[in-house]
């Protein structure tokens, strides 16, 4: 395949899948610049490694998995620098922790960001990525009924933050 | 709400996050994964073949220099055909020379040498003092970095790409010490910078 081929190929590849990788890494990392470096980094590792990773069979999942793994390698190198808020914190937060103009819908990305890291790249990988269970646990590196338990709670949760009037309605 | 209602209403989110680079921008940020993979790649294969303590920084033969460098025992900045300035540091000698030198060249630059960076990497961690940062797209053209192709030596080599810089940004830049450990397990001192933009101001960069 000749480089103008495979540089064809890419392009239309990263037309297809980029706002998809965006959101899905989006959820996991919360801020919004934080995760535009990390999925356009992860992209360019993606071209120079397009002929393995054209073949692969979820090339959107791999995108996602090496920006994931790149922010676990930039937190990693910071703290060693200085104390930092451990990103799994952000759950924590009642507000979402996005850029200004955040294009989330605010109520749900608040929602998301109350869920434990774990759970919201769950939601994230199977929502939004449309990943099945197996490829969710593979991007993860943790086992598949893990990812079930992890879906579970989190779809409980964000019903629950998203429908609290309807909550109040079904105690009474 | 059931989980297919649910699921609706998340998956509305998909069609108002957008990934706003172009895909030109993407292949050239590739074209610096590939050049950093065979750097590192190198300088294994260099310490291997030395099997004696080996720099691991790997740095480039400077090429095609438009006009003669300016030549010091501690430092040496050169210009290259493209714009391109490379800078050599070996010792931590005369910062304020390094940035007089950079600035005469055009470069709103900050310089500053500190005995160590050990333990820091890129980008540029905290600002130097009277800095600001400028608020910079990670995806726009990286402004200074490592040279694209590579030697060896324990010298710190960066490259300021001053065609990327935009007007109101400069260059901060550090420069200091770190120890790098060869393939054989040997530590080695090295020098290494950091840098990263900042907005051009007359306290921080003299413009």
């Amino acid at each position: 395949m000749g480089v103008g081929t495979q540089r064809e190929g890419f392009a239309e590849f990263y037309r297809e899948a980029k706002d998809e990788c965006l959101l899905t890494v989006l959820v996991s990392v919360g801020d919004q610049d934080t995760a535009q470096d990390l999925v356009a980094e992860a992209f360019a590792r993606a071209w120079t490694s397009w002929r393995t990773v054209s073949r692969h069979p979820a090339p959107k999942a791999w995108v996602v998995r090496t920006a994931l793994n790149q922010h676990v390698s930039w937190w990693r190198r910071r703290r060693r620098e200085v104390t930092m808020a451990d990103p799994g914190r952000v759950a924590d937060l009642p507000t979402a922790q996005g850029a200004a103009g955040d294009p989330v819908d605010p109520r749900i990305m608040a929602a998301l960001m109350r869920l434990p890291t774990r759970q919201r790249q769950v939601i994230a990988l199977r929502v939004f990525l449309d990943l099945d269970t197996r490829r969710t646990a593979q991007v993860l590196g943790v086992a598949p009924g893990t990812v079930q338990a992890h879906l579970g709670r989190a779809m409980a949760a964000l019903r629950e933050h998203l429908m609290p009037e309807r909550l109040e309605d079904n105690r009474q | 709400m059931n989980d297919d209602e649910l699921v609706t209403l998340l998956r509305e989110q998909r069609a108002t996050v957008l990934m706003t680079s172009p895909v030109e921008e993407i292949v050239r940020r590739g074209r610096t994964v590939r050049a950093q993979r065979r750097i590192r790649r190198l300088a294994g294969a260099l310490a291997v073949a030395a099997g004696a303590a080996v720099a691991v920084i790997v740095l480039a033969p400077v090429q095609g220099t438009a006009r003669p460098g300016v030549r010091l025992a501690a430092w040496t900045v050169t210009r290259q055909a493209n714009g391109d300035i490379f800078v050599t540091v070996r010792e931590l000698t005369d910062p304020a020379g390094l940035q007089a030198t950079l600035r005469a060249d055009g470069i709103a630059a900050r310089v500053d040498f500190v005995p160590s960076l050990q333990g820091r990497a890129q980008p540029l961690n905290g600002l130097p003092a009277g800095c600001q940062a400028y608020p910079w797209r990670t995806s726009s053209p990286a402004v200074f970095g490592p040279p694209a192709s590579a030697g060896s030596s324990t010298d710190a080599i960066f490259v300021i790409h001053a065609a990327a810089i935009p007007n109101g940004a400069g260059v901060a830049i550090e420069v200091g010490r770190q120890t790098a450990r060869t393939a054989d397990g040997q530590t080695v001192p090295a020098l290494v910078s950091v840098g990263g933009p900042v907005r051009a101001s007359q306290h921080c960069t003299g413009s």
